[in-house]
């Protein structure tokens, strides 16, 4: 049982070890787009850009959003960070972004990305390596238990042996 | 299960066993540096293919077991042949389950009737199908027998699923140890997947110890049983 309950041990030092790696992670994505006027001519210059992330190109829902001032674009391209205003906490894969500004007149429009930002993997590491050693230490204890009962078995029948 | 009755050699191999199994944890989530195109994810690799290792040395030793008993009809083969087939069966579960939670994110999938996923399927079947064929035969001698020949049938699909991603094209990733150009593990990645493969080696043996006491414990007490009935 000493031995059961060393594994119990070790399973929740891995899992402690691993949460606080999953804690700290930065969930950003790193986004880079374009920004053009609706003729198509690129833009130059400091924009203010809207960003939100949709589950569908038509939901009116918005999952998240959050707002860039003052973002450099240089002929009409510029990039950002996806969640370092506004924390971004989604855990599925496929989302539709559109960008809206005051700066330029767009075309409207939503785009899809994909999660590619790898940090949100980690959950699944983490799964895996909880299922892997709690498999484990339930095997650990199944084998503990189904020893006890034979002992006990046995016991029984040396009793019985004794009384014959 | 208890300490007290154990060999010096099996308290060993328990201290040794912990020790390499913290030792693992920290090469796997803190010296492994994360690789570039799956991140974190990708440590899912230093257990996912130890289990299936070690499943494959359950399997062989299931075989060695199986052909022992045929050969010298003496029980002990059995016992070792049934002990294995559980711990097998165990780590390919492992296996079946931490494939699909590494391919979700990497393939965008979590099954491909692939060839290497079929096979390995096909063989995780086959040791169910082993595990049910030992409780549902009546009769201990009879039961051993069949098993015995289903363990050794059984273990040509090991080597099948070991060639597989050689032999045919497959979603699964090819082989990173001697896998030919284009193959190979950073160096301290090497270090990470190679020490596993000997934590979990020595975790297998350890439930094997175990499993084996306990597989002793229930033919004494059948025997036991069956005295007294006479």
């Amino acid at each position: 049982m000493r031995k059961t309950l060393l594994l119990f041990a070790i399973l929740l030092v891995s899992i402690i070890v691993v949460a606080p790696l999953a804690a700290q992670t930065a969930r950003l994505v790193h986004y880079q787009g374009t920004l053009a006027d609706a003729d198509g001519n690129k833009f130059t210059g400091a924009a203010d850009l809207q960003i939100t992330l949709y589950n569908s190109p038509r939901s009116d829902k918005p999952l998240w959003s959050e707002t860039h001032t003052a973002v450099d674009v240089r002929d009409g391209e510029y990039s950002v960070l996806l969640g370092s205003v506004t924390p971004l906490k989604l855990s599925f894969y496929e989302y539709f972004l559109e960008v809206k500004t005051d700066t330029v007149e767009t075309t409207p429009g939503r785009k899809m990305i994909v999660g590619s930002g790898y940090n949100y993997r980690l959950w699944f590491l983490f799964a895996a390596y909880t299922i892997v050693w709690l498999a484990i230490f339930l095997y650990v204890v199944s084998i503990s238990r189904r020893q006890k009962k034979v002992i006990s078995d046995l016991e029984l029948l040396a009793e019985a042996t004794q009384e014959k | 299960m208890d300490n007290k009755s154990s060999s010096p050699w099996v308290r060993i191999l328990v201290v040794a066993t912990l020790i390499t199994m913290l030792v693992d944890l920290y090469l796997i989530f803190e010296f492994a540096p994360t690789e570039r195109a799956m991140g974190h994810v990708q440590r899912i690799f230093y257990f996912h293919v130890p289990s299936a290792w070690v499943a494959f040395l359950a399997f062989f030793i299931v075989f060695i077991g199986s052909v022992g008993y045929l050969w010298k009809r003496d029980r002990k083969y059995d016992m070792i042949a049934h002990s294995a087939a559980e711990i097998g069966v165990l780590f390919a579960t492992l296996v079946m389950i931490t494939g699909p939670i590494w391919g979700r994110p990497v393939w965008n999938t979590w099954w491909e009737w692939s060839p290497r996923l079929t096979l390995f399927l096909v063989l995780w079947f086959i040791y169910i199908a082993y595990m049910m064929l030992r409780s549902f035969v009546e009769g201990e001698e009879r039961s051993a027998r069949f098993a015995a020949v289903f363990g050794i049938v059984g273990f040509v699909d090991v080597p099948i699923v070991h060639l597989s991603i050689r032999l045919w094209r497959d979603i699964h990733p090819s082989p990173v140890i001697a896998g030919g150009d284009g193959s190979g593990l950073h160096p301290d990645m090497k270090i990470t997947f190679f020490f596993s493969l000997f934590t979990f080696t020595l975790l297998f043996f350890w439930l094997l110890v175990q499993r084996l006491r306990l597989e002793k414990s229930t033919v004494a007490t059948s025997e036991l049983k069956k005295q007294i009935a006479y």
